[in-house]
């Protein structure tokens, strides 16, 4: 079962959890720079013609003869989008890498609901494929639910870049975009991350593999089928490949890191077969730490 | 080329599985995997193949076929042609003596043959045939011919030296008896190995050659069969006790005399000390110094009335210049011997006579005898007492052991009728122990009584020449008794040596001692039982109940009146000993039910005791002659052409095998 029957009961206790990590900094409460019509004061600029005549400082025009118009920082709540890789890779393992993701994107999910923030989740492979629309409220987690549980690992080839793309055509507002995949991109997961980094949003890494990915006890002659694309590799695999694959993978998940160190994104690396809620309070502290 | 078991060759039917689970091996396992991507970065990474990885799988296929092909040959049991020409028959003869328990060489020389008569059956062939023999004393067939090694190792593994010399010459004769002659007339096939310590004996005309004992007559040796020798041995020294001999003196009733020999079977002069003891008291302790090749043989007089085992024991072994020597005596078992000394018993005898001076005297001359002297019938009898009745005869005969002497009157036991005519001993029994140094034929003995007797028991042990009995044994009432019709005051008995003599045989006789000489046996020998047993005994054959007790503590069941051989060196003991009623009515085989030694000890009647000593100057002798040609056994034993096409076929296997799991190394772990 993908989301059991104490499943909300973890959402709620990773809710206050992560309250009490952030000591009220986070999400909502946190201020946009967007000017608008707020009530806290931010600065003054020349009067244009058509200006609200309401924002007019006429303390300064009856002292000075300036015309200036009172500027105010716009509270907005925050737009938290998370990027679910529904491509076939992810359904390799026990338990599988999209069972975990679809958890994880539950549980982060309520925690920004919980926090007043509009949440948004996409569901891509080699573009996306399905996507829950920007909601707020806690009450909407078990649509959110159902709508997860609806999901299944589909497509050829993951492609982030093309749905970043796509993410960003339907004129998403900025935010915090949280990807949940495993990243084997044949494209490369960096050019999604860079459009996303390149439009000014804040992206947290959230990587998922299965340990037989990382350590395959594969030896001797074999038929490797791609999951996602159903190519096949016919192999004989011996104890040199398997070291070399190892360093592969190895530098892979490095590769990873050394990207969002870079560009100062947020990453989290985990194999899958550790509980979601574990994994959820390990991000928090990392996030808690860097803060 | 012809097949032990044509039928294996059907397992070759597992070939087709084999290749169809290589086909399907070759339609490789698929596994899904998350991304080729790393799988094709390693393998874009990787030169291209050799000619060699191409041909792999197939060379694999082909070992694996291989091995399959020789595995199933191997077991059909391939003969070749000439190898079943070829087939022999050979017999390995052992020397079992006991100069092979020498330790000369590492760890002893009946090892080191064993050992190289392994050699020869990791070298026996499907076809051949192997018998082995056991040359002691006497050969013995420890195996029959065959060709099954397992038996062969097994009986080899098991044959152990004794304690006795080696006849090998009877051993050779009844090999080539085994032998026999070769169906196909091939006489090179035809071999005796002889495994020994003893120099190799001139070659015998075959036709010459002794026949063993218990061989079948109709065997005739066959003309020419290969005897080859393999002698183990060294040129090392050795002392050892060559005799030892015990007996009561004929001159003193307590006295005995000791023969003991020693050689000294070394090269080189040696001194060591020859301790003897009797039952574990010592007796004497000589220091000898024997010169190179010296035998030293000297007679000990010592005296004892109790009687034991004589045990001489040689130790200190040492040079002139006082060096330890103990690494010059390579064999123990001749280092100590033993020898039985009869025991004397104190006898009471009670003589009743009228009055006879001499008689009483030469009882009393007799320190063994305890005499009373009574001139009226006593109103009872003593117990374990001889009763010597001279003259008067008491009626009804008292229960003893009685000696009577010129019986005035008739008993139950015989009449007296008058004398004889003409009383000269011409018959005498030689073989009773009554008559030992006796010899009555010249003695005059008028006034003898005629004696009529009434007993069948009645066994004349000296008679007239018309077979009329003058001195006689008999039993009376489960004693022993014995009649001399002699008159004692008119015979020549009184001036002669012999009636001394006769009386001592007497009391040695009612006290049942069995003589004077208890004679030590070599190794191997047999001898009998000792005539009480056999006189207690109705059946020999059927005696379930007596016992024989090794040195080393073995207990078998003695049957019939011969005893042995005895292997052993050391002390046997005879033991009557009967199982519990109980154990009878329940099995009804009381013949399987052996008693231990404790048993026998404790609830078991000693009988006899017979010492076995190696005494044999040839097994002291332990100098080998240095070999200067090493025996050529190279047709004999293991060699690399010399095992069944199976042997090789299974090598092949192991070759291949490994030559698959190098290729699949290659393949997998590489």
């Amino acid at each position: 079962m993908l989301f059991p029957p104490d499943f909300l009961t973890k959402l709620e206790y990773l809710s206050i959890m992560s309250k009490r990590v952030f000591r009220g900094s986070l999400l909502a409460q946190r201020r946009t720079m967007q000017m608008g019509s707020g009530i806290e004061f931010s600065d003054h600029r020349e009067y244009a013609t058509g200006d609200d005549l309401r924002y007019l400082d006429w303390n300064v025009y009856a002292r000075h003869g300036d015309l200036l118009l009172k500027r105010f920082q716009e509270e907005q709540d925050l737009h938290v989008y998370l990027m679910i890789d529904c491509s076939r890779s992810m359904g390799v393992g026990d338990p599988s890498k999209f069972d975990l993701a679809r958890q994880l994107a539950a549980a982060l999910a309520y925690i920004a609901l919980a926090d007043l923030d509009r949440i948004a989740v996409a569901a891509y492979a080699n573009d996306i494929i399905s996507e829950f629309p920007v909601t707020r409220g806690k009450a909407r987690i078990l649509t959110l639910m159902k709508w997860l549980e609806s999901l299944s690992t589909v497509g050829i080839d993951t492609n982030l870049s093309k749905a970043v793309q796509g993410l960003l055509h339907r004129g998403t507002r900025n935010g915090l975009v949280v990807v949940i995949s495993d990243l084997f991109d044949p494209y490369g997961f960096a050019r999604g991350f860079d459009q996303l980094r390149s439009r000014r949003f804040e992206a947290h890494v959230l990587q998922l593999h299965d340990p037989k990915e990382a350590d395959p006890q594969l030896l001797g002659d074999a038929e490797l089928e791609d999951v996602e694309n159903g190519s096949i590799r016919m192999v004989t695999i011996n104890e040199r490949m398997l070291r070399r694959y190892k360093q592969l993978f190895m530098e892979h998940q490095m590769s990873v890191r050394e990207y969002c160190r870079t560009y100062g994104l947020s990453c989290t690396q985990s194999p899958a077969n550790i509980p979601f809620d574990d994994l959820v309070m390990t991000m928090m502290r990392s996030a808690a730490l860097r803060s | 080329m012809t097949l032990g078991t044509p039928l294996a060759l059907l397992l070759s039917l597992i070939a087709i599985p084999i290749v169809i689970f290589y086909i399907l091996k070759v339609r490789l396992r698929r596994v899904t995997v998350s991304t080729n991507l790393f799988w094709n970065q390693i393998f874009e990474e990787k030169p291209p193949k050799s000619l060699w990885q191409n041909l792999r799988y197939w060379l694999s296929l082909l070992a694996q076929l291989l091995i399959l092909a020789c595995l199933v040959l191997a077991i059909a049991d391939p003969i070749l042609s000439w190898q079943a020409k070829g087939a022999r028959r050979i017999v390995l003869v052992m020397d079992t003596s006991a100069s092979m328990q020498a330790d000369d060489i590492d760890p002893t020389r009946f090892e080191a043959a064993k050992r190289a008569a392994e050699r020869i059956l990791d070298g026996v062939r499907e076809q051949d045939q192997v018998a082995l023999l056991a040359a002691g004393k006497s050969p013995e067939v420890v195996l029959g011919m065959g060709n099954h090694v397992p038996s062969l190792r097994r009986a080899l593994f098991d044959l152990k030296p004794v304690d006795t010399p080696a006849n090998l010459e009877a051993a050779i004769a009844l090999a080539k008896q085994l032998i026999g002659d070769s169906p196909n007339g091939d006489s090179s096939n035809r071999q005796v190995v002889v495994f020994t310590d003893q120099p190799q004996p001139p070659i015998q005309n075959p036709s010459n050659d002794s026949q063993p004992q218990g061989s079948r007559a109709t065997a005739t040796p066959p003309a020419s069969i290969d005897v080859r020798y393999q002698v183990f041995g060294s040129n090392a020294s050795n002392v050892g006790i060559t005799q030892f001999q015990t007996r009561r003196s004929l001159v003193d009733a307590i006295g005995y005399e000791i023969l003991v020999e020693v050689h000294n079977a070394s090269d080189e002069p040696i001194q060591c000390r020859l301790e003897i003891e009797l039952e574990q008291r010592p007796v004497d302790i000589l220091p000898l110094k024997l010169a190179a090749n010296e035998t030293w043989s000297r007679v000990l007089e010592k005296t004892s009335l109790e009687g034991g085992v004589l045990k001489a024991s040689l130790s200190q072994f040492e040079s002139d210049a006082g060096e330890d020597r103990s690494s010059s005596n390579k064999l123990v078992v001749d280092d100590v011997a033993w020898a039985i000394l009869p025991a004397r018993v104190i006898q009471p005898v009670m003589i009743v006579s009228p009055g006879n001076l001499f008689l009483q005297k030469v009882f009393e001359a007799n320190p063994l005898v305890r005499v009373t002297v009574a001139k009226q019938m006593p109103s009872s009898w003593p117990e374990n007492t001889v009763i010597v009745l001279h003259k008067q005869m008491p009626e009804p005969l008292p229960p003893n052991p009685l000696f009577i002497i010129d019986p005035d009157t008739s008993t139950s036991l015989f009449q007296v009728d008058g004398m004889i005519d003409n009383p000269l001993v011409t018959e005498q029994d030689k073989e009773s122990p009554l008559m030992t140094h006796v010899r009555l034929d010249n003695v005059l003995l008028p006034n003898t009584k005629k004696l009529i007797f009434l007993t069948d028991t009645a066994k004349s042990v000296a008679s007239s020449v018309n077979n009329e009995p003058i001195f006689a044994s008999l039993m009376h009432e489960d004693k022993k008794a014995i009649v001399l019709g002699a008159n004692l005051e008119q015979s020549d008995l009184a001036f002669r040596t012999v009636f001394p003599i006769l009386a001592s045989n007497a009391i040695a006789w009612f006290s049942g001692q069995s003589g004077e000489l208890s004679l030590s046996i070599s190794g191997g020998e047999k001898t009998t039982l000792g005539s009480s047993i056999a006189l207690a005994s109705s059946s020999d054959k059927d005696r379930e109940d007596l016992w024989l007790v090794s040195p080393s503590l073995q207990v078998r069941r003695q049957s019939g009146r011969t005893v042995g051989p005895l292997k052993e060196t050391g002390v046997w003991e005879l033991v009557q000993w009967e199982a519990a009623p109980e154990g009878e009515s329940s099995t009804g085989s009381r013949s399987s039910n052996r008693p231990s030694v404790e048993t026998l000890r404790t609830s078991g009647k000693l009988l006899e005791r017979y010492t076995v000593n190696l005494e044999s100057s040839s097994e002291t002798d332990l100098r080998s002659p240095e070999v200067t040609e090493k025996a050529s056994l190279d047709s004999t034993i293991a060699s690399w052409f010399s095992y069944p096409p199976w042997y090789y076929l299974a090598i092949l296997v192991g070759l291949l095998l490994v030559l698959e799991w190098g290729m699949y190394q290659r393949r997998v772990l590489a």
